[in-house]
């Protein structure tokens, strides 16, 4: 280098303009190459969050309807319907007429496909009352008050192709052709009828507070499998006049709406008054059973229809109350028809209105004015037909397009009352085995517990990981560095199953086993540590002078090895004197905290141990690159390293560090593996660190494959990644603003 | 002019005095046996091609180097008659009495004033009142001749100065510690042509007060700007004479050599 140059002629090298053309061709592809591949990034986000709106936004979208007038023969319609109903396949529908006709129709050209005359003599139908259970069971009552129980029942005939199928109606008598007698001197005012495996159950009011419970308990014969009934028959006489009765699924609670607003609630084992409960100032036109038959809904002569059910006390008392209300109708309510899949159910008030409304989400879904008030509709198993009778004998169908009544805003981020729960809560409990089930699609303790895990992982790697980087971008020596970073930064690589795995199955029964000790390790070993370091600084053993300045974690380790161990076996004499032998227990038994095995301690531990390479790296290199010469500069006025570190190299690596802890909060908030092994998934809203929880995550990855496609549970699995989509973009965009504001704050140049 | 000076005992004259200083980066040896007197008062300038140890030198009296695991040090430096090697050194004190200045202007990433108090602090624990303080910030600020220009934005971040005012404010935070060496390790290098000569002049005020050592690649500096010369070339110190006689009649040389720019 120190050669003298030897001066020749200077010369520039000329290079064919060709070399200059294929040049800047390669150049402008390359930079259209580097564009191209930044915007693919870029629409692929934008791909997935649009898809995400794609699947969600139906469940924002309103119901609607559309009717359409049914043609055909329709003079036999003229006679007035006593009871109307549907098959799921909205083609075949079943009617009696008052005068004691059963009829099976089609819809397609309002045919008649059987009629049966089911009058046990002269006497015309008074009232026919469907089953709660929609088995298709109807009792039918007589003027005389007599009763007899009918089923029609549907099978379908595939010979002619699954297009094709033709539905074949029938009319059966399940339980034999003897008539009841429920009322005796007529006058029937109300009818209920409930089937259940169990009991076949009859209720009737009548004019002047008559009421009759008409129990038949089943009895099964276990050789010929015939079923034989056990009835008994309980009068009861009230002081006021009947204008609605209804029964509970399990048979256990009477109830009778009064014609000055209220609800009387009879237990039915004592046929003792209750409770009485006013809903209204003006008369119960109209009641029915919700779906599951837990809810009772009154309707009143104003139009507002009122929820009740019974809910359980602390000393086991039951207390009707008043959960909800549906407004909407001006008038009187006519009829309250129950959906017989979903928490819905539809309503028709004097003046020909019709709603349809959901009682979890408490909110009207449609509203649609008819042109008459309708003799008699009936609704389609699946909520999505409605078949309705004028008095003219014109027929209707209305197609409801009404697929996510349940979701409202409220349904998904406020408390709900749900059915036989005492008060209003969060809770998501999407499906059972039942129909009757009511969804419980709270997002709520699903963001809870993402938050939660979240601040406990961020707890636990948030001082590991930038005290770490610190240490090792500042003081520890180089050569100790270069293994150090790469070590922590492979950790990065470990499968999240793993450590799920490791957290589930050995750290959970470890931390179980030795709860104790491990928070003693978090006492003893920081402790330890500034002992030992303590000693090191002041002794002058011969040793110091083989470990240079920067090595010292060399040594430290074994120290922290043994301490961890010795914490760990010999906090037992600890635990039997302040905690009574059992730190698990005496939390339990005397701080009324409840431990579970897999926990957010596990998870914090798990995830922390996920997200510290990731912010140990990120903050590590924003550190090593403040330039040396404002360490220099800091140390040259006689700054200690310390002083250095904490005054002038942390604020201005503070951008680089904030990044680090975002993109670690980013990761915590979406891991999805720790969570679902190291917890107990447990959707609970409780900051406990010995609880589990449950995240949107680990949530999606639970359920997505058992939701049926398009259902309201698919789609609000997709909202709940939609919320995790959108929560990451305003922390990461949050972080970035903040990030800006940093830099330029500290930038040091 | 002689520079062998008497060895028996501390010769208060002496700003620096090394006795066969080496030093090593690992297995590289920076410096060989380097013997330097550095007098009390005057500006002593360093030349010498790039690697040849002037700025490991200055590094070393400011024990800078030291962080570093794989730097080995033998030998001994006098400060102001103290070794700062000694066992019952600190290094605050060190640093206390010998201030550095870097090739590269480096205001920390904070305000003007607060880059004036920062040395000053920690050296006295931060429990200064307010108008000590300003007293302090305006006095070091008209020592290197910027109060004028920043008088009024003493809150605005150091790092938006120019250059040359940067380099003058890094001079000034280390006044307040009244340090009686000051190490410069090119401070001209990133200026322009003006910048340098408004350092260069700030040199001249200064010199009386402080013992300024000053490494610089420029040699026309080393001229105007110095009392005294060192040349050092491949760790070694080959000539140290008075700046004028160094470059009218070099005794060795490599020393005729380099001031021809034929190396370096």
């Amino acid at each position: 280098m120190n050669t003298p140059h030897t001066a020749g002629p200077a010369k520039i090298a000329l290079r064919p303009d060709s070399f200059h053309a294929w040049r800047s061709r390669i150049d402008q592809f390359a930079s259209k190459i580097i564009g191209l591949g930044g915007l693919v990034v870029i629409a692929a986000v934008l791909l997935i969050l649009f898809y995400l709106v794609y699947v969600v936004s139906p469940l924002f979208l309103p119901a609607s309807a559309s009717r359409t007038s049914l043609e055909g023969g329709t003079d036999w319609l003229k006679t007035p319907t006593a009871f109307l109903a549907l098959e799921e396949q909205q083609q075949v529908a079943f009617r009696i007429s008052q005068k004691g006709d059963a009829q099976f129709f089609s819809l397609e050209d309002l045919q008649l496909i059987e009629s049966t005359d089911i009058r046990p003599g002269d006497q015309n139908v008074a009232m026919v009352a469907d089953d709660l259970g929609h088995t298709g069971l109807v009792a039918v009552a007589f003027e005389d008050g007599k009763v007899s129980l009918l089923q029609n029942d549907y099978s379908t005939d595939f010979s002619a192709g699954v297009e094709l199928r033709k539905i074949i109606p029938k009319l059966e008598v399940p339980y034999g052709l003897n008539l009841r007698e429920l009322m005796p001197d007529g006058g029937i005012a109300g009818l209920v009828l409930s089937d259940t495996d169990t009991e076949l159950l009859l209720a009737a009011a009548g004019t002047g507070g008559r009421v009759r419970l008409d129990r038949n308990i089943k009895q099964e014969n276990f050789l010929s499998g015939e079923i034989s009934l056990e009835s008994s028959v309980k009068d009861l006489k009230v002081d006021f006049e009947i204008a609605a009765i209804s029964i509970s699924n399990d048979h256990r609670w009477l109830y009778l709406g009064d014609e000055s607003g209220q609800v009387h609630f009879f237990d039915t084992s004592t046929l003792s008054e209750a409770q009485v409960v006013r809903v209204s100032n003006k008369a119960i036109t109209s009641m029915n059973m919700l779906l599951g038959g837990i809810s009772v809904l009154a309707g009143d002569a104003d139009g507002t229809i009122t929820q009740l059910f019974p809910v359980r006390d602390e000393e086991n008392q039951y207390s009707l109350e008043i959960i909800r209300r549906f407004e909407g109708h001006q008038s009187a309510i006519r009829q309250i028809i129950p959906e017989q899949r979903r928490k819905g159910f539809m309503s028709v008030d004097a003046e020909g209105n019709l709603s349809i409304f959901h009682s979890t989400a408490g909110q009207m879904v449609l509203s649609e004015k008819l042109p008459g008030l309708p003799s008699a509709l009936a609704l389609a198993p699946r909520a999505s037909g409605l078949l309705l009778l004028y008095r003219d004998g014109r027929a209707e169908f209305m197609d409801i397009d009404n697929e996510h009544p349940e979701v409202s805003f409220a349904s998904l981020w406020s408390k709900v009352w749900y059915e036989n729960y005492p008060e209003p809560e969060y809770v998501w409990q999407s499906s059972a085995s039942s129909n009757e089930f009511e969804p419980k699609f709270s997002l709520m303790p699903l963001a809870f517990g993402t938050l939660k895990a979240a601040l406990y992982a961020m707890l636990f790697a948030l001082p590991l990981a930038l005290l770490g980087a610190a240490y090792t971008a500042y003081f520890m020596s180089p050569a100790l560095r270069r293994m150090v970073k790469p070590t922590i930064e492979i950790m990065a690589a470990l499968p999240t199953v793993i450590l799920g795995f490791l957290a589930g199955l050995w750290f959970a029964p470890f931390l179980e086993e030795n709860l104790a000790g491990v928070f003693a390790m978090m006492l003893v070993m920081p402790a330890g540590l500034l002992v030992f370091a303590w000693f090191w600084t002041r002794a002058s053993w011969k040793l110091k002078e083989y470990v240079k300045e920067g090595w010292e974690p060399v040594l430290l380790l074994p120290v922290l090895v043994v301490l961890g161990i010795v914490s760990i076996e010999f906090v037992g004499p600890f635990q039997d004197f302040f905690f009574d032998g059992d730190l698990r227990t005496w939390l339990s038994n005397e701080a009324g905290i409840s431990y579970d095995q897999r926990n957010a301690m596990v998870v914090g531990c798990a995830m922390g141990f996920a997200v510290i390479p990731t912010i140990f790296s990120i903050a590590e290199d924003a550190i090593y690159g403040v330039p040396k010469s404002l360490s220099d500069g800091s140390l040259a006025l006689g700054a200690t390293p310390w002083q250095t570190l904490v005054r002038v190299i942390l604020p201005t690596a503070s951008p680089g560090m904030f990044s680090a802890v975002m993109i670690g909060l980013g990761r915590a908030v979406g891991e999805t593996m720790i969570v679902l092994m190291a917890t107990g998934n447990t959707p609970i809203m409780d900051w406990n660190l010995f609880e589990g929880m449950r995240t949107l995550a680990a949530n999606i990855a639970v359920e997505m494959p058992e939701s049926a496609m398009n259902s309201s549970h698919y789609r609000i699995l997709f909202l709940a990644a939609l919320v995790l989509f959108m929560f990451t973009f305003v922390v990461n965009t949050g972080a970035e603003l903040i990030r800006q504001r940093l830099r330029e704050k500290y930038s040091s140049l | 002019m002689s520079d062998q000076q008497s060895k028996k005992g501390v010769d208060a004259r002496l700003a620096i005095s090394t006795k066969k200083l080496n030093l090593w980066y690992g297995t590289f040896q920076a410096l060989f046996d380097v013997d330097l007197d550095i007098k009390q008062g005057l500006i002593t300038s360093m030349i010498g091609p790039s690697g040849c140890g002037k700025s490991t030198f200055l590094r070393t009296v400011n024990r800078i180097n030291e962080r570093m695991d794989y730097v080995r040090i033998s030998g001994k430096v006098d400060v102001m008659g103290e070794n700062i090697f000694g066992s019952n050194v600190e290094m605050l004190q060190v640093r206390k009495q010998v201030g550095m200045v870097f090739q590269r202007p480096n205001p920390l990433p904070i305000s003007i004033r607060k880059n004036i108090l920062f040395g000053y602090n920690i050296h006295t624990g931060g429990k200064t009142n307010q108008s000590k303080q300003d007293d302090i910030v305006e006095s070091a600020l008209k020592q290197v001749l910027l109060w004028d220009k920043v008088k009024d934005k003493l809150d605005h971040k150091a790092t938006t100065l120019s250059l040359e005012e940067q380099q003058k404010l890094c001079i000034a935070r280390l006044l307040p510690v009244k340090p009686s060496v000051l190490l410069m390790d090119e401070p001209c290098s990133a200026l322009d042509p003006k910048g340098t000569e408004a350092v260069e002049e700030l040199l001249w005020d200064l010199r009386g007060k402080y013992t300024i050592l000053i490494v610089t690649h420029n040699m026309a500096q080393a001229r105007r700007a110095s009392e005294e010369c060192i040349f050092m070339l491949m760790g070694k110190v080959i000539e140290h004479t008075e700046t004028g006689q160094m470059f009218l009649t070099p005794k060795h040389k490599e020393t005729t050599e380099y001031i021809e720019g034929r190396y370096g």
